[in-house]
């Protein structure tokens, strides 16, 4: 039964990149009803996006995902001035979205992902991508109130592995990690991600630890800030000198 | 007790269509698929499922509004439910579990393990 069920997966996979192209023609009509005007045209956009999202995940078509996700954090970031350049990056997203149908092999494929991530850079300027990793949501609150003035792109994980899974997956311009994790430490995830082939391998990282144990030089970590009373104004210091490196 | 009728609440098409499937072929379970919150609170009583799996994010009613709804009815108030979500941080987890959720599962799910991610949480069910 489950060999039934591959094959019968298989071919809805295969029935859903073919379909592909119309979808991507239902997405261009939502970027093409922003000019309209039309009422709630953005959230619709939205919606298609992540409707499509969330069919590539199931297909288990990360690039499909990958675009999806990064499309969607545009659609936000763009809300309330769709100008005619936000358009064309819209429509940029959707022409991506369309060479996905017609992958043929892996150079395709990494020619997509950096395509997206020229596209990134060019739609989301300085819109820096913020990991930041930390276990402690009362952290996580002082973490966040630092980077709000800095108008980045904040996720937040409290989990290594699921934190390492999204570095392999989504472009990142910066990492901020407690050292201690629940079921992978940072200076293990990190050990990862720079032997990884991911776009994220050599992002710089922040690491919020008190250990007096060293870190290892390998892992090139860019500073380590402790838990006492300068946390906060260290942690914003030294976000703002490391995005400011990344823009130079 | 046997986990026998899953009710599956999603907006999304593709994912009922691969969700009822894997349910159906791996799982062996019986499966009624509805679209969005008030067709689940519409027709949870007719199918009378042991176990229902809601998506959290839904346009109209979400999960959490559902499972709300869902407990406040005497007949379908102590079905478990297992929420259906990318959102899956321990805090998020933590706080689906206070509303009332049996656990979480990840989206997205890999449709050949769905079957035994739900088995696996039926089993440990208090």
């Amino acid at each position: 039964m489950n060999t039934d069920f591959a094959l019968l997966l298989s071919g809805m996979r295969d029935d859903f990149v073919e379909e592909l192209p119309e979808r991507c023609d239902f997405i261009e009509e939502g970027v093409l009803a922003l000019e309209c005007n039309a009422t709630n045209a953005l959230d619709e956009l939205y919606r298609r996006v992540h409707s499509l999202k969330g069919s590539g995940g199931t297909f288990g078509l990360p690039l499909v995902t990958s675009i999806c996700h990064q499309f969607e954090s545009f659609i936000s970031i763009a809300r309330g001035h769709f100008d005619p350049l936000a358009k064309s990056n819209a429509l940029a997203y959707v022409d991506l979205l369309r060479r996905v149908a017609v992958v043929s092999d892996s150079a395709a494929a990494t020619a997509i992902e950096q395509d997206l991530e020229h596209l990134r850079v060019s739609s989301m300027p300085g819109c820096a991508s913020v990991l930041l990793l930390e276990p402690s949501s009362a952290t996580r609150k002082f973490c966040q109130g630092v980077l709000k003035p800095l108008s980045v792109r904040l996720v937040s994980q409290d989990r290594g592995l699921s934190a390492l899974e999204l570095l392999l997956h989504q472009p990142f311009d910066l990492l901020i990690a407690a050292r201690e994790l629940p079921d992978l430490n940072a200076l293990a995830l990190v050990a990862a991600l720079r032997e990884s082939g991911s776009r994220n391998k050599d992002i710089p990282v922040i690491l919020i630890s008190s250990s007096s144990v060293p870190v290892p030089a390998y892992l090139n970590i860019n500073a380590t800030i402790k838990r006492d009373a300068d946390f906060v104004a260290t942690l914003g210091r030294w976000t703002g000198d490391v995005l400011a490196a990344c823009s130079n | 007790m046997n986990l026998e009728r899953i009710l599956y609440v999603e907006d999304e098409p593709d994912i009922q269509a691969v969700a009822k499937l894997a349910l159906e072929m791996v799982g062996g379970y019986q499966v009624l698929i509805c679209s969005g919150g008030q067709d689940a609170l519409d027709k949870v009583g007719g199918f009378a499922p042991d176990l229902i799996l809601l998506d959290v994010m839904m346009p109209g009613m979400d999960g959490p509004t559902t499972l709300q709804k869902l407990r406040a009815d005497s007949a379908a108030g102590a079905i478990p439910v297992i929420f259906l979500t990318a959102k899956v941080q321990a805090s998020e987890v933590a706080h689906y579990q206070a509303l009332g959720a049996l656990d979480v599962i990840a989206k997205p799910f890999d449709p050949m393990l769905l079957a035994m991610q739900v088995r696996a949480i039926w089993e440990r069910k208090p």
